[in-house]
C-alpha cells in the first residue's frame, strides 16, 4: 500500500484536526461557515476553522433517510456501481446492463447487446464502472477482451469515447476529461 | 501504484479536477489532490475518522462522490456519512464532518438486516442535496434528504 502511494508521488501526510469529534463540550459556532453553505466556494476563515470544534457544519440539517428502491426493481443482482445526475436520475448495474431509477419507477437504460456493437469481439461486455457529467451524460468503463470507456448521451445510445487499459473506478472531471484507476495506479 | 484487490476502492472526482480517493483495504485512508501532476496527500485517515465511533461503533471508508451541492466530497464510512470541505486550511488539512441522518447508517444497516451493512456500498449524490446509497448485495437504494 505504502508502495502504491508513492507512485502518487506523494510528499507526506498532512493532520487533519476533525471536525468530527464526539467531544461533548459545546464549542462556539464558526463565523464563516468553511463547508460552502453560505460561503463562496474556497472561501475559509481560518480562524474560525480552527477555533470552533461544532460536531456538524452551520446549517447542516438532519437528514432523513429512507428505501426507495429493492431488489425486486431490478430483477437482477446488483454490482458496486452506482452514479445519480441533476435530475434525480440514479443509474445502477449488474455488470451487464444499466438501469435508470426515476421517479420511483426502474427501467433498462443500456442493454449488452447496446454495448456489444462497440467491440471487435462475440464476448458480452462487462461493466466495471460509470459516472455521469453535469449534463447527464453517462461513462462507462466496459470490458471484454478489450476495454473502452463509452458515452451513454441518452438510453440505448452508445459513442465510443476512448480505448483504455485501465481496469477500476472510473469518475469524470469534464465531458473532455475523465480519472480511472487502474492495476498500475491512478 | 500497486493493485490492492479490495474491494471498497473508490474515486470520485470534482469539476475543478480535484479528485477523492481510497484505496479501499481496510485502515486505508482518504487521499484527495488535483489531477495536474500535483502530490496527493491523505484528508483523513481512517484513525481519525473513528472519532466518531462512540457514537457510531466503527468507521471503514467504503466509498465516496462529489458533493454537488458544497463542492466538496462526501464519504461512506459505513457506519455515517462523513462531509469533506471543498477548500483546506492554511495549513493544508481539510476539515471534515458527520453529516447527520435518521435513522444513522449503523442503526440502519441493523433494522434493514443488511448482510455488509453499508460496507463498500456505493454512494452518490445530486444538486437537490439528496445522498443516494446503495446496498448492492441486497438490490436496496436509499435516499437521505431533507424530510
Amino acid at each position: 500500500m505504502r508502495s502504491s502511494m508513492s507512485s502518487l508521488r506523494l510528499l507526506g501526510f498532512v493532520a487533519i484536526v476533525s471536525w468530527a469529534s464526539a467531544c461533548s463540550d459545546k464549542a462556539r459556532a464558526p463565523t464563516v461557515d468553511p463547508w460552502g453553505f453560505d460561503a463562496a466556494p474556497g472561501a475559509v476563515a481560518d480562524s474560525a476553522v480552527d477555533d470552533a470544534k461544532p460536531t456538524v457544519p452551520a446549517a447542516e440539517t438532519i437528514l432523513a433517510i429512507t428505501r426507495v428502491a429493492d431488489a425486486k426493481v431490478w430483477g437482477t443482482q446488483l454490482e458496486r456501481i452506482l452514479a445519480a445526475d441533476k435530475n434525480e436520475r440514479v443509474f445502477v448495474s449488474d455488470g451487464k446492463s444499466i438501469f435508470v431509477f426515476e421517479g420511483g419507477v426502474a427501467s433498462r437504460y443500456v442493454t449488452s447487446e447496446d454495448l456489444q456493437a462497440h467491440f471487435a469481439v462475440t464476448a458480452e461486455p462487462r461493466i466495471l464502472a460509470l459516472d455521469v457529467d453535469a449534463d447527464g451524460k453517462l461513462y462507462v468503463l466496459a470490458s471484454t477482451t478489450k476495454r473502452a470507456v463509452l458515452e451513454i448521451p441518452a438510453a440505448h445510445e452508445v459513442v465510443r469515447f476512448a480505448d483504455v487499459s485501465v481496469f477500476g473506478r472510473l469518475t469524470v472531471v469534464s465531458p473532455d476529461r475523465l480519472l480511472a484507476t487502474d492495476y498500475d495506479g491512478l | 501504484m500497486k493493485y490492492t484487490n479490495c474491494g471498497g476502492e473508490a474515486l470520485s472526482a470534482r469539476s475543478d479536477g480535484f479528485f477523492h480517493f481510497s484505496p479501499g483495504c481496510n485502515g486505508d485512508d482518504m487521499w484527495g489532490g488535483f489531477s495536474d501532476g500535483t502530490p496527493a496527500k491523505v484528508l483523513a485517515t481512517e484513525e481519525q475518522l473513528q472519532v466518531i465511533a462512540p457514537k457510531y461503533e466503527f468507521v471503514s471508508i467504503s466509498s465516496c462522490t462529489r458533493d454537488p451541492v458544497h463542492g466538496g466530497g462526501l464519504v461512506n464510512v459505513e457506519t455515517g456519512i462523513v462531509r469533506l470541505a471543498k477548500a483546506p486550511r492554511s495549513d493544508g488539512s481539510y476539515p471534515w464532518a458527520l453529516v447527520p441522518t435518521k435513522p444513522t447508517l449503523r442503526d440502519l444497516g441493523e433494522t434493514e438486516a443488511l448482510r455488509q451493512r453499508f460496507h463498500n456500498a456505493p454512494i452518490a449524490a445530486t444538486p437537490s442535496g439528496a445522498i443516494y446509497l446503495l446496498a448492492y448485495e441486497e438490490g436496496r437504494l436509499y435516499r437521505a434528504a431533507k424530510p
